[in-house]
């Protein structure tokens, strides 16, 4: 079920009113609400795939009260491995099995052996890089003895199939919303409203930027062999906000959903695209997916302790997972070593953790010096993007050679019928919004909020895409 | 709860009186403002004298230069081609020429792989949204669009559904009167050059039965003395199943075939279902001669296509 559906329209105040009217505190009927809701709402989409997120469920439920079973301590690491293989070999088969056999078929025919493995046709199930990283963090920290498991087996299925996050995101800790499930909620007007907020400005990111953007984007790199340097560099800062307000704009009606229902979800994005350096880039950019890298993968390689050789060694390797987290692709790949690179230069002259503050704190506009860093930033990460929205590596260093072929700076007509610059007023409205609210959580904080959120739905009415609008990107992931 | 409940019904009023002033807003703008695309061209003129009529898909917008055929025919052309009309809407599109009051001494209907769809394209819906009210319009649309009466009644729910055709875009364009890409008193868009997306088609390897809006068709121009010719545009050289225009004929004897006029000259093609402007002016000639030699043949008095239901 998508967020900007129909169905979702129907459904949403159907299960807030079940749940806030009828189940009104009694907390056990509402967990089991909920999970019904989140089993609805992902078969929705397909119903067999609900078997994956039962298993992973029941495997993470039963190993994690194992995990403090005195007379299983002996056992504790091997029960930890079931779990990351488990969770992992889910991830293996049903998103990496294909290109693993490819690639290596590939580089067997290259070598000059003659090699059949037969791929399977498996669909990606929605969501699944999503749960089975947050049920593999339940575990992993039941193992650290930094939680607690739980014994509500209700409760643990309702927290990992949660419906406002479960498909793409934020990856939320156990520590953060497990113990929400064992709270009594009471209905919090202004809690309530800012999810309401949210879940406006996400519909905007995704409607009105990401949606947009999408058509243009398609265009252009379908077709970068016969466009000049001005189309295919609006091509990749097309992307850049079109993922950005379509991932943004999902975790944003998440949150906002969760907070209808009395949850707090982590904050994903931070207005990533004002950093002025990859490095504040990646602290604001798929925090959840950052922060989880960090703490299950990057501080137990050592973080950035030791020489500076195992610190670089760290760096390539989180982004390299990252980046191949994203997809079965050497694109994927690419991405993440590109901004590895970008990162280590950094990490070496340990100005990493400089921009720790907001940018333009106390002013109005950027200082020069700012803003030249903020415009240095936004472009090394838009020609990032374009590994990153490629189909191939081959089509994506075609993109840039054709930038260099085919040098020109005219307006170009699109054979979409739109002409290249047409997007970039739309933009330029989008990164004055985000800029005068980079201070708060969405543009609708502070005064006014009514006379905002009217000007929202107005022009989410006007300039949204109803009628081809896309999937959430972020769903193949 | 109850103030959550004043402050949900509140962004739901907001969203209702925005859905009616842009409804009021959007509708005005196309009743009043200039016409933009072929639909709103058509319904702004009334009982003109149109001697040939093109009706069909992008394969006659980009393929027939009324300009040519007039000046060989020495006769009135309008190219009411449009990207993705079926036949389905070519019946829609006859219908229209009748409330307009348009006379045509002959109808030439583009048909060729799209005999095997029923079904009408959303791009000439959309293109009539706006229009939806009109009874007569509403009639057409009222079997073609599953969700007509949610169309009709909810209010912006048509421009919504539609925007890519109806949308803030094109709304913008009448308000700062942007000329629209396609001169609109003959229909004709040329493509030039060559694409590069690559010279392929093919044609289905097996035809429908039968198409029901061929049958509707030919009731409605038979009941108001109308002569329609179907048609068949150029394919380029590397089409396969060719042979598939031969079933179509066993559909329709009285198809003209010029789907191999041009086989062996891809150079007049932008792609393989559209001719370049070069080839469109050759193939216009050529269609040209031929109408002059059906003219011959069939009476040449025109036809005025009565506001009959």
């Amino acid at each position: 079920m998508l967020f900007n559906s129909l169905p979702f329209m129907v459904f949403l105040p159907v299960v807030f009113v079940f749940y806030w009217i009828l189940l009104k505190k009694r907390l056990q009927a509402q967990n089991v609400l909920l999970l019904v809701a989140s089993y609805v709402f992902y078969g929705w989409w397909d119903y067999r795939f609900l078997t994956l997120i039962a298993a992973s469920t029941l495997i993470d439920f039963f190993i994690g009260l194992a995990l403090t079973k005195k007379n299983l301590l002996r056992w504790k690491k091997p029960l930890l491995w079931v779990s990351i293989v488990f969770n992992l070999g889910m991830l293996g088969v049903f998103k990496y099995y294909n290109f693993f056999i490819d690639s290596w078929m590939e580089a067997g025919q290259a070598l000059g052996f003659n090699m059949h493995f037969s791929s399977l046709q498996l669909i990606l199930p929605v969501g699944i890089s999503f749960y089975s990283f947050q049920t593999l963090s339940y575990t992993i920290d039941i193992y650290r003895n930094k939680i607690k498991p739980t014994s509500d087996f209700i409760r643990f299925a309702a927290f990992v199939s949660f419906f406002p996050q479960l498909v793409a995101g934020p990856i939320e800790r156990a520590s953060n919303l497990l113990p929400q499930f064992s709270r009594r909620r009471e209905f919090n007007f202004e809690f309530a409203k800012s999810g309401i907020h949210l879940i406006i400005w996400g519909l905007f990111q995704k409607m009105v930027i990401a949606d947009n953007c999408a058509t243009f984007v398609n265009n252009i790199f379908n077709n970068y062999e016969n466009l000049n340097s001005l189309t295919l560099a609006l091509g990749s800062v097309y992307f850049a906000f079109q993922i950005y307000g379509d991932f943004a704009g999902y975790s944003n009606i998440a949150i906002g959903t969760a907070r209808l229902f009395g949850f707090d979800l982590m904050r994903n994005f931070n207005y990533p695209y004002f950093s002025r350096d990859v490095a504040e880039f990646w602290r604001r950019w798929h925090i959840s997916l950052s922060t989880w890298f960090r703490d299950y993968l990057y501080i137990p390689l050592g973080g950035s302790r030791g020489s500076r050789k195992e610190q670089v060694r760290n760096v390539f390797i989180i982004f390299l997972v990252s980046g191949f987290w994203h997809g079965a692709n050497w694109t994927f790949v690419v991405w993440g070593a590109i901004h590895a690179s970008l990162f280590i230069p950094l990490l070496l002259w340990r100005t990493n953790r400089k921009n720790l503050n907001g940018v333009a704190q106390n002013n109005l506009l950027p200082g020069f010096r700012e803003f030249l860093h903020i415009l240095l930033t936004f472009s090394v990460v838009c020609m990032a993007w374009v590994f990153f929205r490629s189909p191939s590596i081959s089509s994506s260093f075609g993109y840039f050679s054709s930038f260099f072929e085919n040098f020109g700076l005219s307006t170009e007509y699109l054979s979409i019928g739109r002409y290249s610059t047409e997007l970039l007023l739309l933009i330029a409205l989008f990164i004055s919004i985000e800029w005068a609210s980079r201070r708060e959580e969405h543009p609708f904080a502070g005064k006014q909020k009514f006379v905002k959120t009217s000007v929202a739905l107005l022009m989410i009415t006007m300039f949204g895409v109803f009628s081809k609008h896309s999937d959430f990107i972020y769903f193949q992931f | 709860m109850k103030r959550f409940g004043l402050y949900i019904s509140s962004i739901l009023l907001i969203i209702l009186v925005i859905f009616y002033l842009l409804d009021f807003t959007y509708t005005s703008t196309y009743t009043h403002g200039m016409p933009r695309n072929k639909i709103t061209h058509l319904l702004s003129i009334e009982e003109q004298p149109i001697d040939y009529i093109f009706i069909g898909s992008s394969r006659v917008e980009n393929t027939i230069d009324a300009e040519v055929i007039e000046e060989i025919t020495g006769k009135k052309a309008l190219n009411l081609g449009i990207q993705e009309v079926r036949l389905n809407d070519s019946f829609m599109l006859l219908q229209l020429l009748e409330k307009q009051s348009i006379k045509a001494e002959m109808v030439f209907i583009q048909v060729d792989y799209i005999y095997n769809k029923d079904k009408s394209s959303g791009y000439l819906k959309g293109s009539l949204m706006p229009f939806i009210k009109d009874d007569h319009i509403a009639s057409m649309l009222k079997t073609r669009d599953s969700s007509y009466y949610y169309l009709k009644n909810i209010p912006f729910y048509r421009y919504l559904k539609y925007d890519y055709k109806s949308g803030f875009r094109e709304v913008f364009n009448i308000l700062i009167e942007n000329e629209p890409y396609i001169n609109l008193k003959n229909g004709y868009y040329p493509l030039y050059g060559q694409s590069d997306a690559g010279f392929n088609r093919t044609l289905p390897d097996t035809i429908s039965k039968h198409n029901k809006y061929i049958e509707a068709i030919n009731n409605f121009a038979e009941e108001r003395n109308i002569k329609i010719v179907y048609f068949v545009s150029p394919f380029c050289s590397n089409t396969q199943n060719l042979e598939y225009v031969q079933k179509l004929k066993g559909r329709i004897p009285e198809l003209l075939d010029y789907s191999s006029l041009f086989l062996d000259q891809d150079n007049l093609f932008y792609d393989c279902d559209h001719l370049n402007d070069q080839g469109a002016k050759e193939f216009s000639e050529v269609f040209a001669e031929k109408i002059n030699s059906i003219s011959t043949d069939v009476a040449p008095k025109a036809k005025l296509i009565s506001n009959v239901q």
